[in-house]
């Protein structure tokens, strides 16, 4: 992209651009997002390996054959942390869209209408930040897990219970984290709602909805896109929480967290399988820090303070 | 200023009723009862069990009569561990997380700010990026990586600290460390943003030029206004720090509330899910509400009351 364009947005992209940490962090994204969604197929297609073939050769320690060892099971852990990789990078995507779209409207209801309405609802926000959020995201998991587990038994068709765990993490997950996102887009709009273009649009008779989704959240474009990267990660942590306690991600599927949990569980003075905690742990870290980078730097090139640079 | 002390603590009691309103009917979803898993049982004991445990008529009826139990401070019989009252359960494990918890707070906060102030200080230094590196990378490693891989290396493979357990010093380090890892990190990342603001306004250069030495006139002078965004985020960590040593708890087999908690949940033990609930957004209330006092006490411009 050439430096011709003054729009806010494109020179955001070549402050991004001059930030080596943050194109270090969206290139290994990339990266890790063509790896989980090619990895599984090109590695079913060599060795005939997939996240749930079972075999005899157990608890093997890294080769050229298995470069990450195989678990319990037999099982190629490559082909596990790569399929486990997509649940927990799609959990990761799902559960910040969803927190990002509660997020986005709640702050902007508040900021918009402000006064009582507004005081209302961040007092709420307060107090739900000081609370455990994700202990009830657990009760509730724990809870409907059973009950769409008889659901399905009714209907015939437990195989879908995986579906619909992933699905209620996506949920779930994405009803505890928009709390930041709406105290951020509040208080934008709270300075926004004074400027000019927001008095012209309501003297030619825009409506509340009109003005919020025609002319506040463009202008929230960069914020929310910075704050939603920062939120992939969280969600993901989040995830990996879950799964690891066992009410995230049932087996034989796997994410990064069930991966990881199963390495933690067979740690032992006697045998040491360190690979299957080490490699599904730095794959997780590796993407989460990436994402961070990229976050940081997408916060700093959105900065109005270092417009000059 | 007590006026508002004695509000906010008021404003406990609407929470934790929403609180154990949304813990029993959010436990209740889930079809069957906590006795349903055992084996096929005749219909007269199964009523009679359900009958000792308070678990007989309407949900309503259920719902109002644990209500009024929980009010006299009654968090009844855990559905799970035989004959142990939920109270009696909590008071064994409670002491042990707080200590665990305490000691990972304040660890966090320690390491946090003498970190992220020393990058301030020594800004754009191969020094501050490669802390700011490292600090980045503990923000992304979660404690259920860190402990089990600090286990393997530590404690089996050098056995510098023992693997699990609890009670002695050195059972305490590793756990600890481990919780407070992340969070150290956040807070040295805060600190740092904070602190290079700080150090950019007038009241630091008069500092200087009275010819404070660097070290006093960081830690001195601008620490006490730096610190406030790391004050701010207290609340939030002490959240977070409890729900990660659910985990810690777990691994290095600590006899806190975590484990009790999880397998309450996956048990379907309505009555200690719902106590340990209430405990934990007790404590969490009293401690934002601590925070926010202080806060008022190192920020003279603000006022509550």
């Amino acid at each position: 992209m050439k430096p011709r364009s003054e729009n806010p947005t494109c020179r955001a992209w070549l402050r991004l651009r001059r930030n080596p940490a943050a194109m270090a962090g969206l290139c290994f994204g990339a990266i890790m997002v063509l790896a989980v969604l090619l990895g599984p197929p090109v590695l079913e297609w060599i060795h005939g390996d997939t996240y749930d073939k079972t075999s005899a050769a157990q608890y093997l320690p890294p080769s050229l054959r298995h470069p990450f060892g195989t678990d319990i099971h037999g099982r190629d852990l490559l082909t596990r942390v790569l399929y486990g990789g997509r649940i927990s990078l799609a959990v990761g995507l799902v559960g910040a869209t969803v927190s990002m779209t509660i997020g986005v409207l709640y702050g902007m209801i508040a900021g918009y209408f402000g006064g009582k309405i507004d005081e209302m609802m961040m007092r709420l926000v307060d107090i739900l930040y000081s609370l455990p959020r994700i202990v009830f995201v657990m009760i509730l998991i724990a809870s409907l897990t059973g009950y769409i587990k008889v659901v399905l038994q009714q209907w015939g068709m437990l195989d879908f219970l995986g579906l619909a765990s992933i699905l209620l993490l996506f949920v779930g997950l994405g009803i505890v984290e928009w709390l930041t996102m709406a105290r951020i887009v509040r208080g934008q709009v709270l300075a926004l709602r004074e400027k000019q273009f927001v008095l012209a649009a309501q003297s030619l008779g825009a409506g509340p909805l009109r003005i919020i989704f025609r002319h506040l959240l463009p202008n929230l474009t960069g914020i929310v896109v910075t704050y939603m990267t920062l939120t992939v990660p969280v969600v993901i942590l989040e995830e990996s929480f879950l799964s690891f306690l066992g009410l995230g991600i049932q087996a034989p599927l796997s994410s990064w967290g069930s991966l990881i949990s199963d390495g933690a569980a067979v740690i032992n003075p006697v045998r040491v399988y360190w690979w299957l905690v080490l490699f599904p742990g730095a794959v997780m870290a590796l993407s989460l820090m990436s994402l961070n980078f990229l976050g940081d730097g997408l916060r700093d090139a959105f900065d109005p303070k270092n417009r000059r640079s | 200023m007590p006026l508002y002390i004695a509000k906010r603590v008021l404003m406990l009691v609407p929470i934790l009723f929403v609180v154990v309103s949304l813990t029993f009917f959010l436990m209740r979803i889930a079809p069957g009862n906590p006795f349903s898993k055992d084996r096929k049982m005749p219909a007269s004991v199964e009523k009679a069990l359900l009958a000792k445990y308070n678990l007989d008529g309407t949900l309503w009826q259920q719902y109002t009569a644990y209500i009024s139990d929980v009010a006299r401070g009654d968090l009844r019989l855990s559905l799970r561990y035989k004959n142990r009252s939920v109270n009696e359960i909590i008071a064994q494990t409670l002491p042990v997380s707080l200590v665990l918890g305490a000691l990972a707070f304040v660890m966090a906060l320690a390491a946090g700010i003498v970190i992220g102030s020393l990058a301030a200080v020594r800004q754009n230094s191969p020094a501050d990026a490669g802390l700011m590196f490292l600090a980045l990378m503990a923000v992304s490693i979660p404690n259920y990586v860190t402990a089990p891989v600090l286990i393997l290396f530590l404690a089996v493979s050098w056995h510098l600290f023992p693997i699990a357990g609890w009670g002695s010093w050195d059972q305490m380090i590793l756990p600890a460390f481990c919780l407070s890892l992340p969070f150290a990190a956040s807070v040295a990342r805060l600190m740092r943003t904070s602190m290079l603001e700080t150090l950019n306004q007038d009241f630091v250069r008069t500092a200087r030029a009275k010819g404070l030495g660097e070290m006093r006139v960081v830690f001195k002078h601008a620490l006490k206004v730096a610190i406030l965004p790391v004050v701010t985020y207290c609340g939030p960590m002490a959240a977070n720090i409890l729900t990660g040593s659910l985990v810690v708890e777990e691994i290095f087999k600590i006899p806190g509330m975590g484990p009790f908690f999880v397998n309450s949940i996956l048990n379907k033990d309505y009555f200690l899910a719902g106590g340990v609930t209430i405990i934990y957004c007790t404590l969490l209330v009293l401690l934002n509400l601590v925070v926010d006092v202080l806060y008022t006490f190192l920020d003279r411009r603000i006022r509550i009351g």
